[in-house]
């Protein structure tokens, strides 16, 4: 079942009738929140937020410097492993802000 | 430390500043038992044994404090009691909320059987915390590991689970933050959950080995003397700090577990 932000639904509409879905309220709608069971959208919350950012931030290290170091193993240009650590850290600070700067 | 008299002066304890040998520097090799006593073909060592007394404590403990529980507790029970709720109070409500209750044995189990281990460091004779050697901790994380993520197939199902690791972003950055995801889940939770706890109490021991050996190595009938003051100063202040790490670390380690559950059972409680 999609889930939509309670502001997609436009106002004033009389009831009964199919909520009118406009361009906007269908680019909010995200690719994820089509799916069942898809994460709710909305910030870490708790304790675990810190570790949370922690290991977003270690996970795209790790991820993107392995695809790096593959590259740069393949390649033998060395230079793509810490281009792949940095670009992965880069894409993880993006998310943790992207992610808890939603509110 | 250079040559043989050096050696066996450090060996009988009689390695002093201006004695002719080196300060004997704390290493890994203090983290390698030699075999206490062997049953069959197991070797038991020190850390070994205390892993079995730390066990035998919480489970002694509360085997004790609720085998025959009374309305009105008596001491045993009331301490059980405060040290149940404080786990439920502190890490499992509010992560877990109420539905998180039948999760607090583990929780408790957890949080009290690393406390004791951490504080098997600061005990003497004792003196060296078990989790410390990453033999100890690879184990608890396992369990945990196995157990979130079969929590997350029960609530959500085999392949909503995984659906459940995809973010909500935006879709031109989604396939980039997918892998993010995955690597998150399968390897660095689980990494940084062990490698947390082993990492302090491995420093911490270090530490406090470097700061007790050195009081010991300075002490002397000369300038020395000083030095060792200022050393078991911080000896003292390495005490302190290491009690509130060991209590710290036992905190974090099961508030973590408490967090990864509540994020496998994420979907049962909307």
């Amino acid at each position: 079942m999609a889930t939509t932000r309670a502001d997609d639904r436009p106002r004033g509409q009389a009831g009964g009738q199919a909520p009118r879905r406009t361009i906007a309220s269908r680019r909010r709608q995200t690719w994820a929140s089509r799916w069942n069971g898809g994460r709710p959208d909305g910030a870490a919350t708790g304790r675990g937020a810190g570790s949370e950012a922690f290991s977003y931030i270690a996970a795209g290290l790790v991820a993107y410097g392995g695809i790096g170091w593959l590259v740069a193993h393949f390649t033998h240009i060395e230079l793509f492993f810490p281009i792949g650590m940095l670009v992965g850290i880069a894409l993880s600070l993006w998310w943790v802000v992207y992610k808890n700067g939603r509110q | 430390m250079t040559g043989d008299v050096a050696a066996a002066a450090a060996a009988t304890g009689g390695c002093h500043l201006f004695s002719g040998c080196g300060y004997p520097a704390p290493g890994l090799q203090d983290f390698n038992f030699r075999t206490l006593f062997s049953i069959g073909s197991w070797n038991v060592t020190k850390p070994e044994l205390i892993a079995v007394l730390c066990g035998l404590i919480v489970i002694v403990f509360f085997w004790v404090a609720f085998a025959k529980p009374k309305l009105i507790p008596g001491r045993t029970q009331s301490l059980g009691e405060m040290a149940i709720l404080a786990v439920r109070d502190m890490i499992v409500r509010p992560n877990l909320g109420k539905k998180g209750d039948k999760y607090l044995p583990l929780m408790s189990s957890l949080f009290f059987f690393i406390v004791l281990m951490n504080l098997m460091e600061l005990i003497p004779v004792l003196q060296f915390p078990a989790m410390s050697r990453i033999g100890f901790v690879i184990p608890l994380v396992a369990i945990i590991y196995v157990w979130y993520w079969y929590l997350g197939f029960k609530t959500k199902g085999f392949f909503g689970y995984f659906r459940s690791w995809i973010p909500t972003a935006p879709l031109f950055i989604l396939p980039l933050l997918i892998l993010i995801e995955v690597a998150k889940y399968v390897l660095i939770q689980p990494f940084t959950l062990g490698i947390r706890l082993f990492a302090n109490m491995f420093a911490g021991h270090l530490l406090l080995s470097v700061f007790m050996v050195a009081t010991w190595y300075l002490a002397g009938l000369s300038i020395g003397l000083l030095y060792a003051a200022g050393s078991l100063f911080m000896v003292f202040f390495v005490f302190l700090l290491e009690l509130l790490v060991d209590l710290l670390q036992a905190f974090i380690f099961t508030t973590l577990v408490s967090t990864y559950f509540a994020d496998s059972l994420e979907a049962a409680q909307h």
